[in-house]
């Protein structure tokens, strides 16, 4: 799976978690840059991710992963 | 003092401090000060114990760390993933290493976290209604010592208080900061403790759910108090931590335990740990903290 397809799946993970087609991902988007994206929206990202991609991240990528772009890289670097 | 915790806190955890920021705007003056004396305590109390402010800083960020950790398992699971007092035992109250962070930690919570200092202003509204009729105070598990520490001020000065913890390490670290010599501290298993009867105000905040038998317990705490006597309990639901043991998914899981072990519910209250309309709360199982004043059926 490549980056592109990655961020294809989060775009989606994140506009069913946020129940809006009203987000336009960038590997630069950060937490701030999307109103209601708190603790309780990053649990369900990050299970959301873990169960799409079949990988685990470990706390201290949960805390430590800040953007988007850090994200993807998380994600390819598990499945490659 | 508050605004140091959260720029510490700020500096290595901005979603984190995000949250709390945004909590503290819906919190009075009371609040700020209060927290502002909270954390100068603490100072004080940390120094006393060979520590700084720094390490109750980084106490508190661990635990949110584990919380988090929890959390994502218990959304896959919906379960727990501390099974027995045996894995807690191991994990955690065995473990001084970890005893000492969490500890420290937890204390910070009872400021930080919004819904644990609400419960803390409900103890704080109801004790005093029944002060006159308190004069043999017990508080089983204190843990680090604060509700303790609050009723103290809140009572009579000829009160017997008693602390009894199956922690040595919590009984040690509520001495230095509840700081008063006329507490006695009792490193006991609350189920050898022989009063049967003796005492008229009981407070146990945060204890149910980390034992396997939660109503045994509240049996237990029954038969210690005089009939009539009262209780504090304090539990939460949808509450994933490291050393949690039985999940209560709804306060009336908790109630139910309450009037199962003989109990009637004088006053409660129950805050959620997130701000977000009450459908949002509990399709996320979002935790909560129940509280309540009970009093022993005569």
């Amino acid at each position: 799976m490549n980056e592109t397809e990655v961020l294809d799946i989060l775009a989606e993970t994140l506009k069913s978690i946020f129940d809006t087609d009203d987000i336009s991902i960038s590997k630069e988007m950060t937490a701030n840059d999307v109103e209601g994206w708190d603790s309780f929206a990053h649990i369900q990202i990050i299970v959301s991710l873990e169960g799409e991609f079949g990988i685990k991240f470990t706390s201290a990528e949960v805390e430590g992963l800040n953007n988007i772009g850090e994200i993807v890289d998380a994600i390819c670097s598990k499945l490659s | 003092m508050l605004a140091e915790v959260i720029n510490k806190i700020e500096s290595k955890n901005t979603r984190h401090s995000k949250k709390l920021k945004a909590d503290f705007e819906g919190l009075d003056e009371r609040f700020h000060e209060e927290a502002n004396a909270f954390f100068s305590k603490y100072k004080h109390f940390a120094s006393s114990v060979g520590k700084n402010f720094d390490y109750g800083v980084d106490a508190y960020l661990k635990v949110v760390s584990d919380t988090l950790m929890e959390q994502i398992s218990f959304l896959k699971t919906g379960e727990y993933s501390c099974k027995s007092f045996k894995d807690a035992n191991e994990k955690v109250y065995s473990n001084p290493e970890v005893m000492d962070y969490y500890m420290h930690g937890l204390l910070f919570t009872q400021f930080l976290w919004k819904h644990h200092y609400e419960i803390l202003t409900f103890f704080r509204a109801v004790l005093p209604e029944h002060s006159t009729h308190i004069s043999r105070y017990l508080e089983i598990g204190g843990g680090h010592g604060l509700y303790l520490s609050e009723a103290i001020k809140m009572l009579d000065a000829k009160t017997e208080f008693e602390m009894v913890d199956i922690s040595e390490s919590s009984l040690s670290m509520a001495k230095s900061f509840v700081n008063d010599s006329r507490v006695n501290y009792v490193h006991l298993d609350i189920y050898e403790h022989q009063k049967d009867g003796y005492y008229d105000f009981i407070t146990m905040g945060e204890v149910l759910e980390h034992v396997e038998q939660p109503l045994d317990l509240m049996k237990q705490l029954n038969r210690l108090l005089m009939p009539g006597g009262l209780a504090f309990i304090t539990a939460p639901t949808n509450a994933p931590m490291i050393d949690h043991i039985s999940l209560f998914s709804t306060s009336d899981d908790i109630r139910d335990i309450l009037e199962k072990s003989g109990f009637e519910i004088i006053r409660e209250t129950e805050k959620y740990s997130e701000n977000y309309p009450i459908e949002k709360l509990e399709k996320l199982k979002v935790p909560l903290m129940y509280a309540a004043i009970v009093k022993k059926h005569i």
